[in-house]
């Protein structure tokens, strides 16, 4: 996984791409939210997973649009999505700073069947948003491999550290092992 | 009654309703503060990092004896949590904007009392401490209570010592590549943290917080092909880790350095073709007496399913390393062992966010919970017992 980190560092360095990353907490969430899909005739359907509700009421009827948390970028993805917040899958809402930091995804995108690599970078600054919670966590791994750790405020090296909301960068394709 | 009017009916009411209440008046009140009954095992502090204004995050203290909820510490942004070993003191590891999502930067110890929820005193530290959903290992104080250990990450990563008898910061420990903190029960002096390496590297202390020496070692586990979650538990001198494929990872905190002891697996052929993994935050606990490890586990596990609410709660005899039970899950997120003569296990149901409690010592005690409270909280993800 060297390549990972020599990846981010890149990111980070070179390109300066000022986004980061966020927190975790979220994490759980999500989680219980696809959970609920199997179990939604037992039990309430929380309120930030929005592919669980779609998905528990039969309604999902075309592709995932960003603002879906099964939008195949958002594979690792926890917390709530800029897309629905003012900002887009790779902009931060008007008033938020992006985030200097970021962890790194892989995810797999079906139209053109690659993997693409995926910065999370959080937008900072303000309050969180609130809306579109996702958490999927594909990749994600505890803070011994913080590169790839999302239950952490990606916000952490910004001057204004309080979190608002997470996009995904593509920042390039992963090798095939 | 029939021959009288309706209006003559309702003033009949009115007049005798008045009559009523002013024969029986309640008495004149006064305000004062809730006692609080001193602190005891059942009592439970609940970590809400409140997602959605994440800026006021909470703890919730609870009797888990009654399902009652006792009172509220106000804990700032994203804060890790701890307990004082002697149980008198309840460590808030904080941060706070001067103007509440922007301005200056503090970071703060709060000691908040366990016998009537007031700050005893506030210990300023160095802005760098991880910001991050709480897990036990992100703030623990040494085995005397004398120093509390506090990850950092700025992204770059180490450890705060914090002096609690000066009750200041002491030193800053770089510990590259390493997150969390897990102090020797038996040696004051010495904490191990975890390594991307999959190793574990042991810090010594000198009496004044700062760095005496340090050893690297030993390697126990692969991080790309069996990752350890950071939730651990110690029993006695032995700590024990579960890993995302379930196997149990234990080294022995004594001597020079650690020693490692062999993995073993508690998922057999059957379930493993199943999917069954372990899932959750705090998503295992152990019971002391009987050396059983409660896992909270579900079937059809797949990368990233690692944060889902357990199906079932799988019992596992250290001894004889073997799964005893299997009891419903009730979504538990994270879980914690309440150590009283007779032990409980509380879980956190991550669908509504209530506790329920279990007898651990009835044979079949997990298969019904004794108590249920109401909803806690909003994005409640971690539970201390007293």
């Amino acid at each position: 996984m060297n390549w990972l980190w020599n990846l981010l560092d890149r990111s980070v360095e070179q390109h300066s791409r000022q986004l980061a990353q966020r927190m975790s907490r979220r994490s759980l969430l999500a989680k219980v939210g696809r959970v609920l899909v199997a179990a939604a005739f037992t039990l309430p359907v929380l309120p930030f997973d929005r592919t669980a509700q779609a998905l528990a009421q039969g309604k999902k009827t075309k592709e995932p649009s960003d603002t879906d948390c099964d939008y195949w970028r958002y594979c690792s993805v926890d917390g709530f999505l800029c897309s629905c917040c003012g900002g887009s899958m790779t902009t931060c809402p008007p008033g938020s700073t992006p985030s200097k930091v970021s962890w790194i995804g892989t995810c797999h995108n079906p139209v053109d069947g690659l993997d693409y690599i995926v910065s999370y970078n959080d937008c900072c600054g303000v309050t969180p948003c609130g809306r579109c919670f996702c958490n999927t966590n594909s990749g994600d791994r505890p803070g011994y491999r913080l590169g790839q750790h999302n239950d952490i405020n990606w916000c952490m090296a910004n001057h204004e550290s309080v979190y608002h909301c997470t996009v995904s960068i593509i920042v390039g394709v992963a090798e095939k092992e | 009654m029939n021959r009288l009017s309706l209006t003559q009916r309702l003033f009949g009411a009115a007049v005798m309703t008045f009559a009523i209440s002013a024969a029986a008046a309640l008495p004149e009140e006064n305000i004062s503060i809730e006692p609080l009954a001193a602190p005891n095992p059942q009592r439970l502090y609940v970590n809400d990092p409140a997602m959605n204004h994440i800026v006021d995050g909470r703890v919730h203290v609870i009797d888990t004896g009654r399902m009652r909820y006792l009172g509220l510490i106000g804990a700032g942004y994203a804060a890790s949590t701890t307990l004082s070993r002697d149980g008198k003191l309840f460590f808030v590891a904080t941060t706070y904007n001067s103007r509440l999502q922007r301005g200056e930067r503090t970071d703060v110890i709060e000691a908040w009392r366990t016998s009537d929820l007031k700050l005893d005193h506030e210990i300023v530290i160095p802005p760098k401490r991880a910001q991050a959903l709480h897990i036990k290992a992100l703030a623990r104080t040494t085995a005397d209570d004398r120093f509390l250990l506090v990850q950092n990450a700025t992204p770059a990563t180490s450890v705060a010592v914090v002096d609690l008898s000066a009750r200041k910061a002491v030193s800053e420990i770089a510990l590259p590549g390493c997150w969390g903190v897990i102090p020797w029960p038996q040696s004051p002096r010495r904490f191990s943290t975890v390594c991307g390496d999959g190793s574990l590297t042991t810090v010594e202390l000198d009496a004044d917080g700062k760095e005496a020496r340090r050893g690297v070692g030993p390697r126990f586990f692969d991080p790309d092909g069996d990752p350890v979650f950071m939730h651990y538990e110690l029993a006695g001198n032995r700590l024990l880790f579960v890993s995302y494929y379930g196997n149990i990872y234990s080294l022995k905190l004594e001597g020079n350095q650690p020693q490692a002891e062999a993995p073993w697996s508690f998922v057999d052929q059957k379930a493993k073709k199943q999917g069954w993994r372990p899932g959750g935050f705090a998503l295992f606990a152990l019971e002391p007496k009987s050396n059983r490890l409660i896992v909270g586990m579900h079937p059809k596990g797949s990368e990233g399913s690692h944060k889902t609410p357990a199906a079932e709660l799988w019992v596992i005899d250290l001894a004889e390393r073997r799964v005893v039970t299997r009891a419903p899950g009730h979504m538990a997120l994270s879980m914690t062992v309440i150590r009283d003569e007779r032990p409980e296990l509380i879980v956190l149901n991550a669908v509504d966010n209530t506790l329920l409690a279990f007898d651990l010592n009835a044979r079949r005690g997990l298969a019904k919970p004794l108590r249920r409270s109401a909803p806690v909280g909003e994005t409640p993800v971690f539970m201390e017992a007293h």
